[in-house]
């Protein structure tokens, strides 16, 4: 099954790179597993509201009121829940990687439709 | 380094989505000028290429987490105003899909990893070498541009967490947003990217750089 988009990224000079991205959701698991390995937490400043006071004993108030503005629909990349087993946790965190990688190709396509670049000479 | 919701007050992401609208509306001009139809493909893989090395979360043992963005080697090959939409339709991606970074912060994150890193790589590069400089230098400017360009980022993150306790304070006198002055902001952002991140960053940046250079020197946008 070949759609229209895909035509351009299987002519040859592309493979490489596909099989790079590949190789990349393949590993990106890792980027769970070091982390739980090392016992490290959140990103600085990337904590949820109740983790903030804790910190500092205070909850902000604007912070509180716009933390919750918008619910993405895979919050962390996590498809299933937050103590699900670390194996079944990296099989989501790669189907989260793909749905993401597969979105942008669809809309970087879409975006070169949009915008007439110059022609291959 | 993706902000989310609730950390920054609206008189720091309002200005920011401004100026990250403006920036793009550059950017659309510029990459419409000057790409080729047939670096499309590549602009989908610079964006998967970048959405993906940021899923790949590095720890500091008992610590914090961070990544690289993958922006600094893509300003190298493709020049920055590529990286910049490539990176920045991962970060919104990133935002909208996955709630990675928060909508209201979209403008900061954006202007944080899909501009300052670019452009910051771009000139690093450049200041260290030219397309006749030796392949030894030439790996020396694409480490530094990496490792400088996430650094870059981040202070400028640390920045826009720093001064939120300055800029909105509740009638209480207790910060309304991020609740880190800048004397802790700014540090702590600088010096995990300082001493661990930006390595990841410098890295990925001199090898992938590494291979563009013996397979596809004439590729490679900032030695032309």
């Amino acid at each position: 099954m070949t759609f229209f988009f895909m035509k351009p990224i299987l002519m040859k000079p592309y493979q490489k790179y596909i099989i790079f991205i590949g190789i990349l959701l393949v590993l990106c698991p890792l980027g769970l597993i070091l982390p739980h390995y090392f016992k490290a937490g959140d990103a600085w400043g990337e904590w949820s509201v109740e983790s903030v006071k804790q910190q500092t004993g205070h909850e902000p108030v604007g912070m509180k009121k716009t933390a919750g503005i918008f619910s993405a629909p895979i919050p962390d990349y996590s498809l299933g829940k937050e103590n699900d087993p670390l194996s079944k946790r990296s099989l989501n965190y790669i189907i989260s990687g793909l749905i993401g990688t597969g979105i942008i190709l669809i809309i970087t396509f879409g975006v070169s439709k949009l915008m007439p670049l110059k022609k291959e000479e | 380094m993706h902000i989310p919701d609730g950390y920054l007050s609206p008189q720091t992401y309002v200005p920011l989505l401004g100026l990250f609208v403006a920036v793009a509306a550059v950017a659309v001009k510029k990459v419409k000028e000057k790409v080729d139809k047939k670096l499309v493909p590549f602009l989908g893989m610079a964006a998967a290429f970048s959405f993906l090395i940021m899923m790949f979360n590095l720890p500091i043992p008992g610590g914090t987490t961070g990544h690289a963005v993958g922006a600094a080697i893509i300003a190298l090959l493709f020049g920055p105003w590529v990286s910049f939409i490539a990176v920045s339709v991962a970060l919104i991606v990133q935002a909208l899909v996955f709630g990675d970074g928060g909508i209201t912060a979209i403008g900061a994150n954006c202007i944080n990893m899909a501009f300052i890193i670019p452009f910051v790589s771009w000139y690093v590069f450049r200041i260290i070498a030219n397309k006749n400089a030796s392949f030894k230098r030439m790996s020396v400017a694409a480490f530094m541009a990496g490792y400088l360009s996430l650094n870059a980022a981040a202070i400028a993150a640390g920045i826009e967490f720093g001064i939120q306790p300055l800029i909105a304070v509740g009638t209480d006198g207790n910060p309304l947003y991020a609740p880190y002055p800048l004397s802790i902001a700014l540090p702590a952002m600088a010096l995990e990217h300082l001493l661990v991140f930006g390595f990841a960053e410098a890295i990925v940046t001199l090898i992938i750089f590494r291979y563009f250079f013996k397979h596809n020197k004439d590729f490679i946008e900032v030695l032309k």
